[in-house]
């Protein structure tokens, strides 16, 4: 049995002594290397291209602007949530005649160096016409402010409303009310390795393209549509990553550009982006403003919640459609009993970098908005804010619970969980029925310290279907073919460690393959906590149907019921007698002889998300000098129904820990007036680093497998970034109840805390106010 | 960003304020500028290097400057392209005599764009505070050199 056991990740040895392959690490015979020229401009007509100089350059292969676009090519569409209205918003790989963003690609270039590129990339002259930027979703919705796509007629792009009962209704009998305005500030993945491609023509004439990650299958059709060639003629293979987050492996204006340069060349053309240009291109994530209405009763009981949000989606919508915003909704209830719910979601384009996902898309922002608000409302009642959670939480017996929002095309229906055990748990872990003495005692050493709990519930495995295809190979090994993506979540341990649970094997014994659309016939790739749970329970299916050939092979060989055997430790054996047999090899043998196919197919589809559920609790102690915090202990509970294996969860939720205090105290894409993005290099991007990121004490939970797939299993990937946020503001908030602030917007920064401080206690009638 | 300071020079109100005027005094008193020719009167163009960290290029500038009302005040604004972005500001100078000296008070925005903009933003205002001040100092410097000659 390997699933449920620790055992070590077989993609290190590789990875850790650097044989892994990047595609930055591949170098082709007569490579030439592309530069794209961005916007310095937010907002600008394009009035004139100069680029006969840059192309008077010796080496230099290819200047490319909009205006040389295949007159019929179509923008990048919209993988995820696709809309029609929205279709009006997409991006073309280069400005046509005007720029949106800071960042927006204008020119290609292609030299026989980068060299070359980058010296020509200085010599292109390109006139602008500054026009006025527009950088707030409120300035962007104003009747007299310029329209950023006209055909859609407004800066307010998209809306989404969905609602459950009668908000004004419930508000009526509420006996409080509680309103307020809430803001998550852009930021966004950073992997380590910044994207990147390589595109040859082969002698056949086939295009092939090193450097897609996440969804290949999806990038190699995309691709196959805007170059106008049948997708048999192109392949894809995704290389080593050096993380992914969501918005590395989205198709981007490069991945069309560079393999059409390769092909209008004939020759292999690479791509690496670099930080500065990452920090403008790649997608950011997370910019929303909430405004919100509660009403509730003196027990803390919130009877109905109205949501106004407003998501500054950039200047163009990206392959994600409207996918953060509607999960926003869907998941924002998450795991409480709201009577009545009402979302108004406004999808409004500026002049900024494009969004799209990045862990917990949706419910980072979802999530510090509503777990704050029931702080809000505990404090405003002077009731301890984890009673406040009890009293709205779901029953146990009230799944499968739906939320009454949609996202993602199905209905919020919560599979199974047990919320108010997992609140228990974490409040005797972090002994919170002593704290308040605790916190007195440290007070009287004059240290202020508190404690903030927040919960959350996650979705994960998300349909439509994957694909996986297992086969014995000549050398003994199983070659596990799946149509995942390895973006460093261990999805090869994973599946290998299923397929030799049904098979009887090492699982080092298993060979799993991805992500080149040559050898995996389709796949929909690693996104939105998928892969263990559909792609896995593909693996455990395929596997099962080729356990069942070799079993029928034996139970002929040895004239018994094939029901009655199984394979264990690469023996057949009895189950009735647990008799070993005989070597599974015999049996492989024996199949071989009878021209026996040892492979097998699976295409797992589902049309409901899983839904794993968690606790963050935070004790934080407070430099009252500085306003710096300080995370004294970090907890997390997280039930994921089944853990395939405990190690890769566990580093899933200490890298997503990291990643949401990253987002709750440091990271910010911020922007000035004119639309230039200020903090574009690292020096003003801050991520935490292992001198930030505490100890985080994790306990993995399987209380509430899902009935949804045969392993039980609800993904993991991002429980660990979505609620860092609320438990850090909560402790912040819950140390300084005896000054006046209230945590609204992130990041939380010390000179908010420090000024509070200063400010001083308040008295006992302000208090009351 | 804010621009703004004071410099003081030992010279009268008329000849800071000709100097200030003066396109070889300019030119000296901006700092890397290779080239400044007058295009029509009062409107400049000049080819700068700057050698400082986040900022480091060739610019193409243009200076013009208006709303002259000699010899107490004028308006300057500046823009200056390169490959790593632009530069754009706007000052208004000032002129106090008090004898024996003049204060020359400058306030003005700069603003950046392109890749110096995403780049190094918290050590920017220090160096468009640095440039300014440096421009300001040569220009006192070469007044007093004309001055005494």
């Amino acid at each position: 049995m390997t699933i449920g056991t620790s055992v070590k990740r077989i993609e290190d040895p590789r990875l850790i002594t650097g044989k892994g392959r990047y595609v930055g690490d591949i170098k082709l015979t007569d490579q030439c290397e592309a530069v794209i020229v961005r916007s310095p401009h937010a907002h600008a007509n394009i009035l004139r291209i100069d680029t006969e100089k840059a192309k008077q350059l010796p080496d230099v292969l290819m200047v490319m602007t909009g205006q040389d676009l295949p007159e019929d090519l179509s923008p990048i569409p919209m993988r995820l949530a696709p809309n029609e209205a929205l279709t009006k918003a997409l991006q073309f790989p280069l400005a046509k005649d005007k720029v949106r963003y800071v960042g927006e690609p204008v020119v290609l270039i292609v030299a026989k160096s980068r060299y070359k590129a980058e010296d020509a990339a200085d010599l292109i002259n390109v006139i602008y016409e500054p026009l006025t930027p527009i950088t707030d979703v409120h300035t962007a919705i104003k009747s007299d402010t310029i329209v950023l796509h006209p055909e859609i007629g407004s800066n307010d792009l998209f809306l989404i409303h969905s609602k459950k009962g009668s908000v004004d209704e419930e508000l009526k009998k509420c006996r409080y009310i509680l309103e307020e305005d809430l803001y998550v500030q852009r930021h966004s993945g950073i992997p380590l390795e910044t994207r990147g491609l390589l595109a040859v023509v082969e002698e056949n004439k086939r295009l092939t393209v090193y450097g897609p990650t996440k969804v290949v299958h999806f990038n190699h059709q995309i691709l196959a549509t805007l170059l106008k060639k049948d997708s048999q003629d192109i392949r894809c293979i995704e290389t080593d990553v050096g993380g992914g987050f969501g918005p590395r492996g989205e198709f981007y204006p490069e991945d069309y550009l560079i393999p059409y340069a390769a092909l209008q060349l004939g020759r292999p053309v690479k791509w690496i982006e670099d930080r500065l240009e990452h920090m403008v291109a790649t997608n950011h994530s997370r910019e929303q403003k909430h405004h919100v209405v509660v009403g509730f009763d003196e027990s803390g009981r919130i009877h109905a919640l109205r949501d106004e949000i407003f998501v500054d989606t950039g200047a163009y919508i990206r392959t994600h459609g409207v996918t953060v915003p509607v999960l926003t909704q869907g998941m924002f209830p998450g795991p409480y009993d709201f009577h009545a719910l009402e979302f108004i979601t406004h999808v409004v384009a500026t002049n900024k970098t494009p969004t799209g996902t990045y862990r917990g898309p949706g419910r980072f922002e979802g999530t510090f908005v509503r777990e704050r608000i029931i702080d809000m409302v505990a404090k405003k009642l002077n009731l301890d804010p984890t009673v406040v959670r009890e009293r709205n939480l779901i029953k146990p017996e009230q799944m499968p619970y739906s939320n009454g929002i949609s996202a993602l095309g199905q209905v919020v229906e919560y599979d199974s969980g047990d919320y108010p055990q997992i609140l228990d748990i974490a409040r005797s872990a972090m002994d919170w029925n002593h704290f308040a003495k605790r916190k007195a005692l440290a007070a009287a050493e004059g240290k202020i310290i508190g404690l903030g709990f927040a919960m959350f519930v996650e979705k994960s495995g998300l349909g439509p279907w994957e694909f996986c295809e297992v086969e014995i190979l000549e050398n003994g090994e199983l070659s596990c073919k799946t149509g995942l993506a390895d973006v460093g979540q261990g999805v090869k341990t994973a599946l290998a460690q299923i397929c030799s649970d049904q098979l009887g094997i090492p699982y080092s014994n298993v060979t799993v393959i991805h992500g080149d659309t040559d050898v995996v016939e389709k796949g929909n790739g690693s996104f939105a906590t998928r892969g263990t749970v559909v792609g896995g329970s593909a693996a455990w299916y395929a596997s099962e149907a080729l356990k069942k050939k070799l079993l029928q092979v034996a139970g002929d060989l040895m004239h018994l019921p094939d029901e009655d055997l199984d394979i264990k430790n690469q023996f057949i054996i009895q189950i009735s007698s647990q008799q070993k047999l005989c070597p599974l090899d015999l049996i492989i043998t024996e199949c071989r002889k009878q021209g026996v196919e040892l492979r097998e197919k699976y295409t797992f589809s589902i049309d409901h998300m899983s839904y794993p559920y968690g606790i963050h609790a935070a004790e934080v102690a407070i430099d009252s000098e500085t306003g710096k915090v300080k995370i004294e202990k970090y907890y997390i509970a997280y039930d994921i129904g089944r853990a395939i294996n405990p190690l890769l969860v566990h580093g899933q939720l200490v890298g997503g820990m990291a990643q949401g205090l990253g987002g709750a105290l440091f990271e910010e894409l911020r922007y000035d007036e004119s639309g230039q993005l200020i903090t574009g290099s690292f020096m003003d991007y801050l991520i935490p680093s292992s001198m930030e990121v505490p100890e985080i004490e994790i306990e993995i939970l399987e209380n509430s497998p899902s009935p949804l797939n045969p392993l039980g299993v609800k993904g993991a990937g991002e429980g660990g970034t979505v609620a860092v946020a609320p438990a850090i503001a909560n402790a912040i908030i819950n140390a300084l109840d005896k000054y006046q602030i209230n945590i609204t917007s992130l990041p939380i920064r010390p000179e908010v805390i420090r000024d509070a401080i200063i400010k001083g206690p308040v008295t006992n009638e302000e208090e009351q106010k | 960003m804010k621009v703004q300071g004071e410099i003081v020079v030992e010279a009268s109100q008329e000849e800071v304020w000709n100097a200030l005027n003066d396109p070889e005094v300019l030119k000296k008193a901006t700092p890397g500028c290779k080239v400044l020719t007058e295009t029509e009167p009062d409107s400049y163009k000049a080819d700068i290097v700057i050698g400082i960290a986040a900022v480091r290029g060739e610019y193409e500038a243009e200076i013009k400057i208006y709303d002259k009302l000699g010899p107490n005040k004028y308006c300057l604004a500046m823009k200056a392209d390169s490959n790593m972005g632009f530069l754009e500001g706007n000052a208004v100078v000032e002129l106090d005599y008090s004898h024996p000296k003049t204060t020359i008070s400058y306030e003005g925005e700069a603003q950046v764009g392109g890749k110096i903009a995403g780049v190094g933003q918290r050590i920017l205002s220090g160096i468009a505070k640095m440039i300014v001040k440096d421009f300001f100092k040569k220009i006192a410097k070469e007044t007093k050199a004309r001055t005494a000659m």
